[in-house]
């Protein structure tokens, strides 16, 4: 039979205490934030700002949040080593944060392990998603995006636009996240062209812009003319060889034709669009929705063409490089994606 | 297999392995110099990386050998830091080679914050120069074989013709010149070069500057020619396969040289497969290099072992 001494008896009733202010503190302050009383936000940032995709596209989401809606946020960049991943969204979660926000698989284990521990506060996970049905997560907000549908359109318009019948992919690694750009794009390019053929290659890299070149150059000289890179630093590197042998090239993430086009415009010359993968627009979705009290936390929010979380960029290259029949073609195909009349192919379901 | 064969014969095969090579060899070139002394550089890694970035910010402001050179000095500057660390201050070589690399990660991320404003993944805004490939198209007029020696001799980067230049220079240095006796024998028994007189700590000093400036050259020639900018971490591993080449190319420049090329050529194997068989999983692929460097090692060893039981009796 188990016996309590006074002390133990005293931190059971704290507690107890303490859970059941916890337990009362959502419900007295869910309905109202304003300015003077804001929605407390924590972007914790595996790596540092300055990417130029992921983590930018995150942060300007949060900027316009801040902007537009009663939120404050504060932005922690815990730099690259992993070791000081985990300790940083612990502190950010212990600092009595509203909502704490993190990105991609490398951080959904610890939050896993952080939201049942604190059911106060609110996490967002973006590009991935726990086993809802295995962890107790019902504070947390999965958010994927449906890539896939976006790359649809992007192959199919690579399909249109090659002369020789032959695409290139090149993979960082074989992650759903990843792969699923090339699930979309492959299918849409065979829609387009069901003779077309692709290359596709998996570098085992993000980080080897020397490799990538490699690959891309490989890919070009077996003949491709149109090379989709999806592997972050490894494909500016296949982006540097599409550019030196004036083929075309398909971005991935963010608009990268309009981030080249500052300082290096014969490479945003050859970008004819990009993939992209709005982070920031589904965070600022999935931030409206938690103030609204409309956000369903405890599942997975899967954001696609119709939320405008996911698509192409239709930018002055794509004006240029993409004639106007097909501009037109690839806007009707869109156009029944997003009424369900086309359901590409996808790993996220 | 044909296809396999048409491209592996090819002209532009050739120039990949070259070019995936150069940066190997010349910071095997480096990793040699310095193990020979006795001073194993684990560092490259870190060297390489230090130089890429120099390489790529100077060059944006200054002629493109300027680039070479300060990539050069800033590889010899870190190889006098861990000499002074390590023979000055009795530091641990293996610790203080690994202190430069995880310095080399971050403070390149951080210099490149200041190059670029704010930048922190990459140089895409910095206008940087590449180094020339030397254009020997004059070869040919000579008769017969004059287009097979354009398309295999024109078109590599300048760096790459140095690094075949120090594999002979690095040879003719160790085996012919006193200095390179006085540099193995370090190595292998400093006492005994102590007994003659030879400052030990002095020698081991000047091939530690030597790696890290070789080590600069290959930081160069990846970020000014492999691919022209840098980006994070963009020396991905090389550095520490530079060392595994000096052990695989049995401690002698020409063994450096095949050992990088070995490498070389079974990367380029592994991006030029995929396309041409779609049915081998991409995994096994990209298992080859090591496979092969396994393979190498063990009979390398087998050799050794054989070599070794001959002087026994």
């Amino acid at each position: 039979m188990p016996r309590f001494s006074v002390g133990q008896t005293f931190v059971a009733l704290f507690l107890a205490a303490n859970l059941w202010a916890s337990a009362a503190l959502p419900v007295a302050q869910a309905a109202d934030y304003s300015k003077e009383h804001p929605l407390k936000v924590a972007l914790v940032v595996h790596g540092f700002l300055g990417d130029k995709s992921f983590m930018d596209s995150a942060a300007a989401g949060l900027e316009k949040a801040k902007a537009e809606l009663p939120v404050d946020v504060k932005i922690i960049e815990a730099g690259n080593d992993p070791s000081r991943w985990q300790p940083a969204l612990a502190d950010a979660t212990d600092a009595g944060y509203d909502v704490v926000i993190a990105g991609t698989f490398d951080m959904t284990g610890f939050i896993v392990d952080l939201a049942p521990q604190n059911p106060e506060t609110k996490f967002i996970i973006f590009d991935d998603a726990p086993d809802f049905s295995k962890c107790s997560c019902s504070n947390v907000l999965a958010i994927e995006y449906q890539t896939s549908s976006a790359a649809y359109l992007a192959g199919y318009a690579a399909a249109e636009l090659s002369k020789t019948g032959t695409l290139g992919t090149i993979s960082g690694m074989e992650f759903p996240t990843v792969t699923n750009f090339k699930v979309g794009f492959d299918e849409g390019a065979k829609a387009a062209r069901p003779d077309i053929k692709i290359l596709s290659q998996v570098a085992g890299t993000f980080d080897d812009p020397a490799k990538g070149k490699e690959i891309a150059r490989a890919q070009l000289d077996q003949g491709a003319d149109v090379i989709f890179p999806i592997a972050g630093a490894t494909g500016i590197g296949a982006l540097q060889a599409v550019r030196d042998a004036h083929k075309l090239a398909v971005g991935v993430d963010s608009d990268q034709a309009t981030i080249f086009a500052a300082t290096d415009q014969a490479q945003a010359n050859v970008i004819f669009t990009s993939v992209e993968k709005r982070i920031g627009r589904s965070l600022y979705i999935a931030l409206k929705d938690t103030i609204e009290g409309q956000a369903k936390y405890g599942t997975r929010l899967l954001l696609g063409l119709p939320e405008g979380a996911v698509g192409i960029s239709r930018n002055a290259y794509y004006e240029k490089l993409v004639p106007a029949g097909l501009r037109a073609e690839i806007d009707a195909v869109e156009q029944k994606i997003s009424k369900g009349e086309i359901v590409p192919e996808t790993l996220l379901k | 297999m044909i296809e396999l064969l048409a491209t592996v014969f090819s002209a532009a095969f050739f120039l990949t392995v070259i070019r995936t090579s150069t940066p190997l060899l010349l910071a095997t070139l480096g990793g040699l110099i310095a193990d020979l002394s006795g001073a194993l550089n684990v560092a490259l890694e870190g060297i390489m990386l230090v130089s890429c970035l120099t390489a790529v910010v100077v060059s944006v402001y200054a002629p493109w050998y300027v680039a070479v050179i300060a990539a050069l000095l800033a590889g010899a500057f870190l190889g006098s830091v861990m000499a002074f660390f390590h023979l000055r201050l009795k530091a641990d070589i293996v610790l203080v080679g690994f202190a430069i690399n995880i310095f080399a990660s971050g403070a390149t991320v951080f210099a490149l914050t200041l190059a670029t404003g704010g930048d922190k993944g990459s140089s895409t805004n910095l206008i940087s120069k590449p180094v020339p490939a030397l254009d020997l198209s004059f070869l040919g007029m000579v008769p017969g074989v004059g287009g097979l020696l354009v398309r295999t001799l024109s078109g590599h980067s300048v760096l790459s013709w140095l690094a075949g230049l120090l594999v002979f220079v690095l040879w003719y240095f160790l085996y012919r010149t006193s200095w390179g006796l006085q540099l193995r024998s370090v190595g292998e028994h400093p006492s005994a070069l102590e007994a003659a007189g030879v400052s030990a700590n002095a020698l081991r000093g000047w091939s530690l500057v030597a790696s890290g400036a070789l080590a600069g050259l290959a930081g160069a020639q990846l970020s000014m020619f492999n691919y022209v900018g840098f980006t994070r971490d963009m020396t991905a591993g090389r550095g520490f396969i530079a060392l595994g080449a000096v052990l695989l190319g049995a401690r002698h420049p020409v063994g450096a040289l095949l050992a990088a090329l070995l490498f070389g050529m079974f990367d380029a194997l592994s991006v030029v497969m995929p396309g041409l068989f779609n049915w081998i999983p991409a995994e096994l692929i990209r298992m080859i290099p090591f496979v092969v460097t396994i393979v190498a090692l063990i009979l390398f060893s087998y050799r050794m072992k054989l070599t070794s039981t001959t002087f026994d009796h």
